[in-house]
């Protein structure tokens, strides 16, 4: 059982933190253009002094620069690194657990769960709060169900949990699908139809109070265990060889992820791809090593949601769907990438 | 076996000689044109027809014909005024959901003499059945012409002419009633409106829609004048996109009109506090009758354009009351009296045409369907 680390990867251990400061300043500078560049055009002094604004008063400040900064731009701006980097470490984190790298972080049925709560609830009232922890409930919920029925069959394989996770996220798929047919298409079949898309144009500060969190608390807790990662990734029984609590193990990793995953689609819908592409880029930078690659992969993953999102929002007048332009460019990315997955993935 | 074949030789002869006359007095047909410039044979004597599309489902209310319906679209069958003004409407099945999702089984069974229908529903029954398909349009952006063009259709099949030339007249005389009053008012002083739609008010009409010439008739201008929203995007209607938040605070609205949720939410969001409309207290929820407003239908056609104009420009249609307009329209074009708290209602825009109202029948029927 030996594997072959760091044997491809373009950086390896000893550049490692040369790498990781490329990648932070790539996270800054990405950061600052967001902020500077969107629809409504705000001189880039007037940016810093609204983001202070809380704190230094800046009287000659107009109050619509100040929203477009501090109410719309900077939650959308940090809602992005949060998501994309919650995402990408839960995706290092499963496709570890998992050993597959085919794994994205709602394998166990979380998109499916929360993006059902979420019609259900855009179904029944009209109100955002409610819409969003019903997803996140139902996010919950599914993953809880899907580690319920693997557990009946008293056999700990991690393929039987995966089993169980797509069939709850095809019958929460299902009952979506329900309940968009039940839906009044005048008005609540529409509503559904955006929600599921997935957009970052909604984000409010009132959201991050809530989500913000969940994903911050959802990345510290993977990053503390990532090393507990690299024993489970060699197998269970390996595992429990070296003296691991595997049942409790999984247990943590996968109710990170299940939170990171829920939590960001109920702020943004669904927004596939990163979650799978990533840790892949990650991967072939630093190798398989969760110690090294989970921070890398937190990196690479705010950066490129963050691009991806600038562009969905400035472009054209109208929004572009973010769900659209990452698989667009994730789709053809991953396939270049199987190539090189050869790296880590050799048993 | 020779007693059967004389026996079944009877029958079927009876059938024909009993068979025939009756056919003859129902089978009188004439022709006429749709509106896809198709010729086409219709009975003289309608008695069931399938009204599919939205828009479509409140004309025969207008003509007075309802008792023909025997297929509709689950948006008219979900209206909660048209069930209170119709009370045989809930049983009425409504195979078609939405633009080209239509139960052919549940269409068949009502047993409809002709199907009224748009470009994409009409291909479909024609392609799975064989009733007539009669199109009301080839491709409808909901002008108002287009609309009285319609009504004046339908109202020529049913022979209902006088009907539909009332409303007719009726949309013209608003329409030059709202025009006489702001017709003087420069485009550089006209107030600008924005459509926000949806939960987070950023769906929104763009300038190649339909939307575009009702705002411009309300003589107000269209705030995503600018942006194309034509094009049908699955599972939503056409015409409608979504606007980014920054785009909105950008064109700084005079008016914001909403669909869902209440004004004051808007009010306490901080997002939306910097926009005029918001400053000036000018959030409104659209109305919602037997059909929501924002909708190309017959009765948003006219009540929708003088209600922009009555917000925008209150000084000048002091005279008019909004409750008022509401009740003669009901009164005159569906002959329907409303209640005052009715006409609140859809004033208010609770008049869901959400699931609320026959709601068990609707699932009823969609689960059968499954």
């Amino acid at each position: 059982m030996s594997k072959t680390p760091l044997k491809k990867e373009f950086w390896g251990k000893r550049n490692y933190s040369l790498l990781k400061t490329v990648l932070s300043l790539l996270l800054l500078s990405a950061t600052l253009i967001s902020l500077m560049v969107g629809r409504f055009e705000v001189p880039p002094f007037d940016i810093i002094s609204a983001i202070l604004s809380g704190f230094i008063p800046s009287p000659d400040l107009s109050p619509t620069v100040r929203s477009v900064i501090v109410d719309v731009r900077l939650p959308r701006v940090i809602a992005v690194i949060l998501v994309g980097a919650a995402l990408s470490v839960a995706g290092a984190a499963f496709q570890g657990l998992f050993r597959n790298p085919l794994v994205s972080p709602d394998i166990l049925g979380v998109s499916a769960g929360a993006g059902f709560g979420a019609a259900l609830a855009l179904l029944l009232t009209e109100n955002i709060f409610i819409t969003q922890s019903f997803a996140f409930l139902f996010g919950l919920i599914s993953v809880g169900l899907a580690y319920m029925i693997s557990r009946v069959y008293r056999v700990s394989s991690t393929l039987t949990l995966v089993l169980a996770g797509i069939v709850v996220a095809a019958l929460f798929q299902a009952l979506t699908s329900l309940v968009k047919y039940v839906a009044d298409p005048l008005n609540k079949l529409p509503a559904i139809v955006f929600w599921l898309m997935g957009s970052f144009n909604h984000i409010s500060n009132s959201d991050l109070m809530v989500a913000g969190p969940l994903l911050v608390g959802g990345i510290v807790i993977l990053y503390l265990v990532r090393w507990r990662i690299n024993v489970l990734s060699m197998g269970e029984e390996d595992a429990r060889a070296l003296g691991v609590d595997v049942r409790q193990q999984k247990a943590i990793i996968i109710m990170s992820a299940t939170i990171i995953s829920a939590a960001a689609v109920s702020i943004c819908g669904i927004v596939g791809w990163i979650g799978l592409v990533i840790p892949h880029v990650g991967r072939i930078l630093v190798g398989p090593d969760h110690k090294l690659l989970i921070p890398i992969a937190a990196l690479v993953g705010a950066s490129y949601l963050l691009i991806v999102d600038t562009v969905a929002r400035t472009v054209t007048v109208t929004e572009i769907p973010i769900g659209i332009i990452t698989a667009l460019v994730g789709a053809p990315v991953f396939a270049y990438l199987l190539r090189k997955t050869q790296t880590g993935w050799k048993q | 076996m020779k007693q059967y074949a004389l026996l079944i030789l009877c029958a079927i002869l009876g059938i024909l000689f009993l068979g025939i006359p009756a056919c003859a007095e129902e089978g009188k047909t004439r022709l006429i044109t749709d509106m896809a410039g198709n010729e086409i044979e219709i009975p003289v004597t309608i008695e069931r027809v399938a009204f599919f599309g939205g828009p479509i489902g409140q004309v025969p209310y207008i003509l007075g014909v309802q008792d023909t319906i025997v297929a509709t679209s689950i948006g008219s069958k979900n209206s909660q005024l048209l069930n209170i003004m119709d009370q045989n409407l809930k049983n009425v099945p409504s195979p078609r959901q939405t633009n080209g999702i239509i139960n052919i089984e549940e269409l068949i069974k009502s047993d409809p003499q002709f199907v009224l229908a748009g470009d994409v529903d009409g291909a479909i029954v024609k392609k799975q059945t064989t009733i007539p398909v009669v199109y009301f349009f080839e491709s409808s952006d909901g002008t108002a012409e287009q609309t009285k063009a319609e009504v004046a259709f339908v109202g020529l099949i049913y022979g209902k002419e006088d009907r539909a030339q009332k409303y007719a007249d009726y949309l013209d005389s608003t329409l030059s009633l709202i025009k006489s009053r702001i017709g003087d008012i420069p485009l550089s002083e006209q107030k600008v409106l924005f459509n926000g739609y949806d939960a987070n008010h950023l769906i929104t009409y763009g300038g190649d829609s339909y939307m575009q010439e009702r705002i411009e008739n309300a003589g107000l201008k269209n705030a995503a004048q600018e942006v194309s929203t034509s094009g049908v995007r699955p599972g939503i209607h056409s015409g409608l996109d979504e606007i980014s938040m920054e785009q909105v605070l950008k064109w700084d609205p005079d008016i914001l009109v909403i669909d869902t949720g209440s004004p004051d939410d808007v009010y306490n969001d901080p997002k939306w506090a910097s926009i005029k409309a918001v400053q000036e207290r000018q959030v409104y929820r659209l109305p919602n009758g037997v059909f929501v407003w924002n909708r190309p239908t017959a009765e948003s056609a006219v009540l929708h354009p003088l209600w922009m104009a009555k917000i925008a420009y209150p000084e000048r249609f002091a005279d008019i009351s909004m409750k008022d307009e509401v009740k003669k329209f009901y009164q005159e074009i569906f002959s329907y009296e409303l209640t005052d708290e009715q006409i609140d209602k859809i004033l208010a825009g609770e008049f869901a045409s959400a699931i609320s109202a026959g709601k068990g029948q609707t699932n009823q029927t969609n689960m059968g369907n499954k």
